[in-house]
């Protein structure tokens, strides 16, 4: 039986908020706007990410396997006299020390359409009597920043407003000890207010409380 | 009824000023009464962003451009992105703009009557008509009290003012006198000297308020009376003369230049005096006068602008804006002290009994209620009012509003008000109702009924 508990929810600006609780002292609420609904655009996306893929690993194979005992596509005939092109001696095998410029170019192609991430998700995982965690993505697939504060330099943790633009909006902070500028939570997505509380509140409960009883050797906590 | 009041200024603490000081205990007192109150000023400094204060007053220190003594830049419309998003998210009922040299005020009505919201300004000053910058300045103000639901002003020589500089119908117009809070004036007779008389002058030293005038009369005062001593409080440009004039005449012993000081140190000096000098030149209402009366002072002081309507004429010695006017009355108060023909210990109850913040802020909802129920008129019907301001500045102020609407519809297709969350309002407090004689505090509260404000109840917030 799995002690983590999923709540899904999406807000009506298109933000998915789930909430888990990986231990019972543990909870992550993650943010993102990944879009929910498959339309149109999102299949293109899939298809053409798909193709790079594809692509990428037949020329992987093709580089990395001769020529003759490759399995005869119809795309074979274009990369050979491409392959002959380009390389400076005439055999396409892969043990020739020629730069390798379709190769280059396939990772190049594929580095800019399949690497970038076109969502953010930002997370906060709170553990009680430990501390908090945050994390945003950034903008590649593989990028994330996470940052861990402990339980004896966070201060408090507030719901403030502040200017931003040409508005005034609500974010989630921790005033952490030593640092003079609150440490925002989320702040690519900066959901609303509704959502913030909740999140808010569900902190506060767990930083505040006190395990009622804690008995040696059962592990009981009440919360 | 209860209101959603945004109270607009660009004096505002931290300044220090009589401006800030009755916007401040305006909106302390409109709390009590159960309104919602908050507060749209500048940027002052760091100072920028969402601030509290007691009682759940909230200021929004919003950055934007100073340029001149702490009033901002006189830019027609670049206020209105940032004032909408404020007024939404607040859910602002009523805009109510204070002092005429305020251009956020100026722009906040502009900008709230487009949005269709109900408006009251309250005038501060008295203002000229000869010069170019009162010319200007009174155009100005035409532009913005030409749809304006109500006006309030300090005292009736203000009105009188205000309705001639603006062309107001006197109907919309209403007297609301400033109140000290008397608890903080009391007075203390033993601080003051029994030897010597002692005459206390707070007050900034610019030529209009008097510096020049003040520089005059010392010296003469001090040739007749041997033994008169004077306090003066307060800097500015005219305090290089009063040390010429004190180094001139030889009174280094007999007259003492304390500086500026901050309002909570105004008693403490206020009370080491038997009389009160004010030889200003010009005054809408003169807080201080009711603040040295309250601490048990003599009054003497010019008889300009609002001050007659401020005292009874048993705590005041009134004289004309002249060198031996002035010089007279104040040999007349110092005699009336020596000769303890007054008895100034009674002052403090009396003031106490006449003026008081609950008493303003009862009556400035009054005017509230009076503003909420106008309907709002057609765009046509408003542009007309702009239209007869003058022969270009009519066509100009359309002009202005016509603007002013397109640039709503613009911000309301680029920042729509569903993307603006709604704030979470401090608790409403139980509504106070004054103390009639007889009556203790306990009975005299009485507990509202919770008006949920669609927020889902008012639960307190941490």
């Amino acid at each position: 039986m799995s002690p983590t508990t999923t709540t899904t929810a999406i807000t009506s600006a298109g933000l998915t908020v789930r909430r888990t609780t990986p231990t019972t002292t543990a909870v992550k609420y993650t943010i993102s706007n990944k879009p929910t609904r498959r339309t149109f655009g999102s299949f293109l996306r899939i298809g053409y990410r798909t193709f790079c893929a594809l692509l990428f690993l037949f020329l992987l194979l093709h580089r990395a396997v001769p020529l003759s005992t490759t399995v005869p596509l119809p795309l074979t005939h274009y990369t050979i006299h491409a392959a002959q092109q380009f390389t400076i001696s005439t055999s396409s095998s892969v043990h020739n020390s020629s730069i390798d410029v379709p190769l280059i170019f396939a990772a190049v192609f594929l580095a800019v359409s399949f690497l970038p991430r076109e969502y953010t998700e930002e997370s906060i995982l709170v553990l009680h009597d430990f501390g908090i965690q945050v994390s945003s993505t950034g903008k590649t697939r593989l990028s994330r920043t996470s940052q861990f504060i402990p339980l004896e330099l966070i201060q408090d943790v507030v719901l403030n407003e502040g200017f931003r633009g040409f508005s005034v909006i609500y974010f989630l902070a921790v005033v952490v000890k030593g640092r003079g500028r609150l440490l925002v939570v989320f702040p690519n997505l900066l959901p609303q207010r509704e959502i913030l509380e909740e999140i808010w509140r569900d902190i506060r409960s767990r930083m505040h409380q006190h395990p009622v009883s804690l008995s040696v050797g059962s592990n009981t906590y009440i919360e | 009824m209860r209101y959603n009041i945004a109270m607009v200024s660009d004096f505002f603490y931290p300044q220090p000023g009589g401006i800030e000081s009755h916007i401040y205990q305006l909106s302390s007192k409109l709390i009590s009464l159960g309104h919602s109150v908050i507060i749209i000023t500048h940027a002052h400094g760091s100072r920028v962003g969402v601030r509290y204060l007691t009682h759940g007053l909230k200021v929004y220190y919003v950055p934007f451009y100073v340029l001149y003594r702490e009033s901002t830049f006189p830019s027609v419309f670049s206020f209105f992105p940032i004032l909408r998003n404020i007024l939404i998210r607040e859910e602002i009922e009523i805009v109510h703009g204070h002092g005429s040299l305020s251009s956020l005020c100026h722009e906040a009505i502009l900008h709230s009557r487009t949005m269709g919201l109900r408006t009251v300004f309250t005038d501060h000053s008295l203002f000229g008509f000869a010069d170019p910058g009162s010319i200007l300045g009174n155009k100005m103000l035409k532009f913005t009290l030409s749809d304006i639901g109500h006006v309030i002003c300090v005292s009736h020589t203000c009105k009188e003012n205000t309705v001639l500089r603006a062309s107001l119908d006197p109907v919309t117009v209403s007297v609301i006198p400033n109140a000290v809070v008397a608890s903080n004036f009391r007075p203390d007779p033993f601080k003051a000297s029994s030897e010597y008389i002692t005459i206390i002058v707070i007050s900034r030293l610019y030529p209009n308020k008097g510096a020049d005038l003040l520089t005059a009369v010392i010296p003469n005062i001090c040739k007749i009376h041997p033994t008169v001593r004077f306090i003066i409080a307060g800097s500015g440009p005219r305090e290089i003369d009063l040390e010429q004039m004190r180094e001139k005449f030889q009174l280094q012993e007999r007259v003492e230049l304390v500086g500026s000081i901050r309002h909570e140190d105004v008693r403490d000096v206020m009370v080491k005096g038997h009389i009160y000098l004010h030889p200003t030149l010009t005054e809408a209402f003169g807080t201080v006068l009711v603040e040295a009366a309250s601490c048990g002072l003599l009054v003497v002081t010019t008889k300009v602008g609002g001050i007659p309507e401020v005292l009874p004429s048993h705590m005041t010695i009134f004289s004309s804006p002249s060198e031996d006017s002035l010089t007279q009355s104040t040999l007349e108060a110092i005699k009336l002290i020596e000769s303890k023909a007054v008895d100034t210990s009674k002052f403090h109850e009396q003031v106490k009994g006449m003026y008081g913040w609950h008493d303003v802020a009862r009556r400035t909802e009054n005017v509230y209620d009076i503003v909420a129920k106008i309907d709002n008129e057609p765009v046509i019907d408003r542009l007309k009012r702009y239209y007869g301001c003058g022969i270009w500045a009519g066509k100009l102020f359309v002009m202005c509003v016509v603007i002013d609407y397109l640039l709503l519809r613009f911000l309301e297709w680029l920042y729509p008000e569903s993307g603006i969350d709604r704030v979470r309002k401090w608790p409403r407090r139980p509504i106070d109702k004054p103390l009639l004689a007889g009556e203790n505090s306990e009975s005299a509260k009485i507990e509202s009924e919770d008006e949920d404000s669609g927020l889902g109840g008012t639960t307190a917030m941490p």
